[in-house]
């Protein structure tokens, strides 16, 4: 289920509200196990199939937590016994470490064969065709096909059991909690990736207010007015020209502006509404996204673009690999190999991989210069600018399919990529409504305060605001197919 | 990555993490006064309007949730799906699937009272901003372009590997075969396995024709904007020696030649008329060139033209308010091609397949909306000379037709066999987005089933698929309003009688009803349609009189039959998935009367049979209408006429000149014979009385000259019958020996296609006297009462506006009713029987033929009558009747075989089967 679709906003959201606020009474626990199966039905809604894989992965990290916690794997003996969080840096037994190990393992490898196995084989078939071996390619190979959300839940589910071995978080007694913890429907398809620790508090003791409820529903408001009137044309412009066999320099770039702004908006856009449909349900989410396209350098850009995928690989992976406590090149070294796989972790292609390595590079770089960009010296709007468009290259191998694609993109962003069709694209990419939406997003990433700073303090004039915009997003719903969310494959 | 240290932005001060900023932000928003409830309640009132106002329209429409309640009722399993479950795979199973979820989704927005008040109105709005949808682009001047097309034309070339890797990994449960090559290759191989050619046409895109009117920058140039893979496609398939037609060149052409002619349609995906049919011509040249056919049946398929009126399919996806005026309709003069005197159907027997898809449906699935018969497998078939199989559906070319082809050949039924071309039509856009799957043409075995018969008294639903459809013919060219047509349904699948399952069935069903098209005229062999079935044998004493058409094979003849056409059943369909299946009014034409420019000008030789009967030819090819004028009013049939200018019409030279739907069916003299030996040895004398046509009779009225009698041919014919036994009351030489005689009341009708209520008295009259006093006829002629009156009737033939006065004689039974099945006297025959006895539009009750012939023999009578099919449908009922009762035939003493001349050459066939088991 999408949150900018018909049936979540007019049938699901208000049922789910209903019964939610029905219960409120009952206390957390209850409202938690009414989050648990809306979460589920939003997630099964999507392929009903897919809840078994998360129930599955839910009760793996919950029992290892348990183990952990207890340091036994015989739970039924201690079963009902207080569960506290483990000292910090003291040894683990042999129980704890294989539960650790077990957790992490599964939920990589379950990762690995959804969002790799089919990159192995066509890599192998790749690789064994060059070599002249075409008898030993796997003709006919099944699809592996991706759950939705699997990289969010399974990062969260993991930094929950790696949280209790740590002892950075005491582990859930209840199953429904952590299980409403996984399955949270404002986050649990595209994040933000919620630390356990932080979220921890809240599952058991929240607060349903009216301050909360509005300052949700104004997020919500403004998240659904920035993916249906900027994102979705703006992503309409960039599909047409990244999936056009010709294109002129112009379109080329005009192209991949949209491009940039459609994942911006898109990606901020569910954050917004995850944020505010959180508040809704009295939980407060962390923010995702400080408006990255008026950074001056690429070290700033990584601090305010999908802060939680940042903050969680700083946590579960910079830092494990030993992060700057090992001398500067291996710092170098940490850094790009973290962002190489934050690359990957958007999905098994090289693209990814070179796209994690270009801002790896960049941002290794910039840390040798002492945190400053190799621009720093340049006024502010050029070193916003550059930065800009250094993105927006590395955008270029995000976007298109395959290594191919985007070397003539690339081409194509300097005037070779004219061809027959080259003269059709402008009519299709130019129609006035594209043309304003393009230069309103623009307005939006560098002109309009962020939509956490601006719901900040509520006046008349932006209640109006808001209001409008949600009438008007929600009517231009029901004109607009073209509705997809580009984590959502993620 | 850079580790996070510490937060830079303004709004975050050091130290803090973001997850407690978050905590103190958002926990403790300033709200201006009021602010806080009216945004919770606008928000709330917002979300919560939509389902309000659909569950307030719900109490109004009920039939909204109804559609909701049974789409999500379709997620969850049925009992027999759950008590089949045997393991923890087989459970899991029965969760609803993304597909099926889907389309609750979308049913759910389709149902939207909201979404359906707003949508219109939004693109209304957008269309302001020069903004079309999704799928519908504003061109210039009105021209609207289809996305797919947009995206074919300027999207990647199709045969990059990219872009046929990324298609290949573009599916989820089914893995999309993207190389059209591969896929064209593959089936080339398997036609020219059974020595079938195959040629293949992608349909050109509008945009890569007429790019100037989305973009600037084409102004001046007549070039085609393609695809950039679209010249090596090309070439390879020439490399492949694959026999490729792309009219891309021929269109340029075209454009070139008449720049103020639009080849395709400004609000549509598709070509215009003139288009399709110059491509039709084109490619039957090519085909003509590279095939050796059959040659061309001169004079087998006419045209007839037809204005329609219909909105773009382009247009209508903008989906803008009703009454806009933005787009207005466009106006097509379509030429519908005629097989005859019905509209154009596929022939299975034809040696040209074609598979096509909404470029050959447009013109020719009336759901479409552009008219029917006048589509490009048409105007293939009316270039070729040649009937045409095909196989169509609209969209999804790349494989849809070549998976229905497939599946006809693994139930068995050889759709290739004796095909000696294949075409196989696509939208290009196809080759970009198509799945191009390998599908393998093997012939499976056929299955002997049984065919099914709904149990008496009971309706019975099912879902099967059409194998065949008798003909229909069209509104208003034909003498009578009401038509049933005979289908072939097979896998069949019933809700309520599982003893349906899998088996196929004879069933009748409207085709015409009132002058106007019903949907089963529609059904074409491959279609599933969801039908309501009773026995035959229930309502056949109410329709076996209507006109009705029948499938060749003589086992459909012989087969139990059922009957589809309840009232509401027509509404019923309309409400199925497939759209458009209710009845166009637009499409009925006036009681067609064509003048007659020819009707007083003399014929050069007079008195002279051969002459007239050219004449009649030369009047019957002068247009289409139905009714031909003749003098001070009268009109004839033209198919009368027709028949009598083909000259002779058995023996060889039936094939030539009978509209049979198969040459083996032509021949009406094996037929007559056959049937006059099945009698002869039941001991059932048969009496063979062709009604003449009205133009020997009154020849006069005609072409304005009296005349002597006319039908040599028919004479001929006569003695011939007359020499194999067959006992003929030729009723020429008894018409005009009474028309002769002073003051004698006229033998035909007008304005009528039948003959007078004096006809049928005398002919009657005539009968009684050949049959004379048998012992036994136990008449009781005192139980008819005979009255002289006189009748006005209104002819079928006229607008509705003339009418004519009629002296007829009454015949009354009082207590008893002049029509027996056990009566031994069986008068079988067309509706030349009914005219004056049946009532309604047949004029009335008391004094058809049937009456007189009950008031003069003194006994009641035993009529086996079908409207317009007195050749073969007549005998079938006969038959019908007889296995449904073996005792039917053995108490009857004499048949009278009475119908129109003209089915000796205008019926759909003189089949020959056995009356009894």
């Amino acid at each position: 289920m999408v949150f900018s679709s018909y049936l979540f906003v007019f049938y699901f959201l208000p049922v789910a509200l209903a019964v939610y606020y029905l219960l409120a009474k009952a206390g957390n626990r209850t409202l938690n196990y009414s989050l648990i199966i809306f979460g589920y039905v939003f997630y099964g809604w999507a392929n009903p199939k897919f809840i078994f894989l998360m129930l599955g992965t839910t009760l793996v990290d919950w029992f290892a937590s348990m183990i952990i916690a207890h340091g036994t794997w015989r739970l039924w003996r201690v079963w009902g016994e207080a569960v506290v969080a483990l000292p910090r840096n003291a040894p683990r037994n042999q129980a704890q470490r294989w539960a650790i190990i077990f957790s992490v393992v599964l939920n990589l490898m379950s990762l690995g064969f959804f969002k790799y196995f089919n990159f192995g084989i066509e890599s192998y078939n790749e690789v064994v065709a060059a070599l002249g071996w075409p008898q030993a390619q796997w003709e006919g190979f099944f699809r592996v096909v991706l759950p939705l959300g699997i990289s969010f839940y399974t990062f969260q589910s993991l930094s929950y059991t790696i949280d209790v071995y740590r002892g950075d978080a005491k582990a859930m007694k209840h199953f429904g909690d952590f299980a409403c913890f996984v399955s949270m429907y404002p986050h649990l398809v595209a994040g933000p990736i919620l630390q356990f620790s932080f979220l921890a508090e809240q599952l058991e003791n929240r607060k349903l207010t009216m301050d909360k409820f509005a300052r949700g529903v104004a997020m919500f408001s403004l998240g659904l007015g920035k993916k249906v009137l900027l994102a979705n044309p703006c992503g309409k412009i960039a599909d047409t020209v990244f999936n056009a066999g010709s294109a002129h320099a112009l379109e080329s770039w005009y192209g991949l502006g949209a491009y940039a702004f459609q994942i911006y908006f898109d990606f901020s856009a569910y954050s917004d509404m995850a944020i505010g449909l959180g508040l809704m349900l009295g939980f407060v989410f962390a923010k995702n996204f400080d408006s990255p396209y008026k950074s001056e350098s690429l070290t700033d850009f990584w601090r305010r673009w999908h802060i939680s995928l940042s903050s969680w690989l700083r946590d579960y992976l910079y830092v494990p690999l030993g992060g700057n406590r090992h001398g500067e090149a291996r710092t170098y070294i940490n850094l790009i190999l973290v962002m190489v796989l934050g690359g990957l972790w958007h999905g098994a292609s090289v693209n990814f991989i070179i796209w994690g390595g270009i801002h790896g590079g960049w941002l290794a770089m910039e840390r040798l210069m002492g945190q400053k960009s190799l621009y720093a010296g340049l006024p502010r709007l050029l070193r916003t600018g550059i930065t800009f468009a250094v993105v927006c290259l590395a955008w270029v191998f995000f976007r298109a399919e395959d290594l191919p694609s985007a070397w003539r993109y690339l081409s194509s962003l300097f005037g070779a990529g004219d061809g027959p069709g080259a003269g059709l694209l402008m009519g299709l990419i130019g129609q006035p409504y594209y043309v304003l939406s393009f230069l309103a997003a623009m307005v939006g990433v560098w002109g309009a305060p962020q939509t956490w700073d601006m719901t900040r303090k509520i006046t008349w004039p932006k209640v109006a605001w808001v209001c409008a915009i949600l009438v008007t997003s929600l009517t231009l719903l029901f004109a607009q197919s073209y509705n997809p969310f580009i984590y959502f494959i993620f | 990555m850079k580790p996070i240290e510490a937060h830079s932005t303004a709004t975050i001060k050091a130290k803090v993490t973001r997850e407690e900023q978050a905590a103190q932000e958002l926990g403790h928003t300033d709200f201006a006064h009021g602010t806080r409830s009216v945004l919770i309640a606008f928000f709330l009132l917002v979300i919560l309007s939509v389902p309000l106002i659909q569950l307030y329209a719900a109490l109004h429409r009920p039939e909204r949730v109804t559609r909701l309640i049974s789409g999500l009722r379709g997620l969850a399993p049925n009992p027999e799906q759950i008590h089949a479950v045997d393991g923890v795979m087989s459970a899991v199973n029965l969760l609803p699937t993304e597909s099926q979820i889907k389309r609750v989704e979308d049913d759910w927005e389709q149902v939207s009272v909201v979404g359906e008040a707003l949508l219109p109105r939004v693109q209304s709005l957008l269309l302001e901003l020069g903004h079309g949808n999704e799928k519908a682009y504003l061109g210039k001047n009105g021209w609207l372009y289809y996305r797919s097309d947009m995206d074919f034309i300027t999207g990647r070339g199709f045969l990059e590997p990219a872009a046929l890797k990324r298609r290949a990994a573009s599916g989820h449960s089914n893995v999309p075969q993207p190389d059209p090559i591969k896929a064209i290759v593959h089936f080339r191989d398997q036609l020219a396995a059974r020595g079938i050619a195959l040629i293949v046409m992608p349909a050109p895109a509008k945009p890569s024709i007429y790019p100037e009117y989305y973009a600037d920058g084409f102004g001046g140039k007549c070039q085609a904007v393609l695809n950039a893979s679209y010249d090596q496609f090309k070439s390879r398939l020439s490399k492949e020696g694959v026999a490729l037609f792309d009219p891309t060149h021929a269109l340029l052409e075209e454009k070139e030649r008449s720049p103020g002619t639009p080849l395709y349609l400004k609000t549509d995906t598709h070509w215009t008329t003139g288009t399709m049919e110059r491509m039709a011509v084109l490619l039957a040249a090519n085909v003509r060139n590279t095939i050796v056919l059959a040659p061309a049946l001169t004079g087998r398929f006419t045209t007839s033209e037809k204005p329609i009126s219909n909105l773009g399919d382009v247009a209508m996806m903008l989906k803008l308010p009703k009454g806009q005026t933005t787009f207005p309709p466009e106006t097509v003069q379509i030429k519908q091609v005629l097989d005859g005197r019905n509209l154009w159907k596929p022939n299975t027997h034809s040696e040209v397949l074609f598979l096509g898809d909404s470029f050959a449906n447009i013109y020719s699935l009336e759901p479409m909306g552009w008219g029917e018969a006048a589509g490009f497998v048409e105007h293939l078939s009316l270039a070729l000379g040649l009937p045409l199989d095909s196989i169509c559906r609209n969209d999804a070319g790349s494989h849809a037709t070549r998976e229905m082809l497939a599946k006809e050949l693994q139930r068995g039924n050889d759709r290739l066999a004796g095909k000696k071309v294949v075409i196989w039509e696509f939208a290009a856009r196809e080759l970009a987005s198509g799945d191009w799957k390998l599908t393998p043409m093997v012939l499976g075995e056929k299955k002997t089933v049984g065919f099914y018969a709904p149990p008496d008294n009971q309706t019975v639903e099912v879902k099967a698929v059409v194998r065949a459809a008798s003909p229909a013919p069209r509104p208003g060219s034909v003498p009578y309003k009401d038509h049933i047509l005979t289908l072939h349904l097979t896998d069949i699948v019933s809700s309520n009688d599982p003893s349906a399952n899998g088996k196929e069935a004879v069933v009748f069903a409207w085709s015409m009803r009132d002058n106007i098209t019903m949907p089963a005229s529609r059904y074409r062999s491959g279609e599933t349609v969801q039908l309501r079935l009773q026995a035959w044998s229930d309502v056949a004493s109410k329709y076996e009189k209507i006109n009705r058409s029948e499938l060749n094979d003589e086992k459909f003849l012989l087969a139990d039959a059922a009957w589809s056409g309840e009232p509401g059943l027509e509404k019923a369909e309309g409400s199925l998935p497939i759209a458009g299946l209710q009845p166009s009014q637009e499409e009925i034409p006036a009681k067609a009367v064509a003048s007659n420019p020819d009707s007083n000008a003399p014929i050069v030789a007079k008195n002279d049979a051969e002459d007239f009967r050219q004449h009649c030819a030369k009047l019957a090819a002068n247009g289409d209408a139905m009714a031909v004028h003749g003098k001070d009013g009268w009109l004839f049939v033209r198919s009368e006429l027709r028949h009598i200018g083909v000259g002779r019409f058995w023996g060889e030279a039936a094939a030539k000149v009978s509209k049979a739907t198969s040459a083996d069916k032509a021949d009406p003299l094996p037929a007559i014979l056959d049937f006059n030996d099945q009698l002869k040895a039941m001991g059932i004398e048969l009496i063979l009385a062709p009604t003449p046509c009205k133009a020997l009779i009154y020849p006069e009225m005609l072409e304005g000259h009296p005349v002597e009698r006319l039908d040599a041919v028919h004479q001929q014919f006569i003695n011939v019958l007359r020499e194999k036994g067959v006992n003929v009351l030729d009723l020429t030489e008894f018409y005009l020996k009474e028309k002769s005689k002073p003051g004698t009341p006229l033998l035909y009708c007008k304005t009528d296609s039948h003959w007078s209520p004096y006809a049928c008295e005398v002919t009657a009259k005539k009968l009684a006297e050949i049959m004379g006093s048998p012992p036994w006829l136990k008449s009781n002629r005192d139980a008819f009462k005979i009255k002289l009156a006189t009748r006005t009737i209104t002819g079928d033939l006229t607008d509705g506006k003339d009418s004519e006065e009629l002296p007829i004689r009454l015949v009354e039974a009082p207590g008893r009713s002049v029509e027996d099945k056990a009566s031994p006297v069986v008068l079988l025959g067309d509706s030349h029987l009914l005219v004056f006895h049946s009532g309604a539009d047949m004029h009335g009750t008391g004094a058809g033929l049937s009456d007189q012939l009950a008031a003069e023999l003194g006994i009641p009578i035993d009529v086996v009558a079908v409207r317009g099919s007195g050749a073969t449908p007549a005998r079938v009922n006969l038959m019908r009747r007889a296995r449904a009762d073996p005792s039917y035939l053995t108490g009857k003493k004499v048949v009278v075989w009475c119908f129109t001349t003209r089915e000796f050459t205008e019926s759909t066939g003189w089949s020959v089967f056995k009356l009894s088991k």
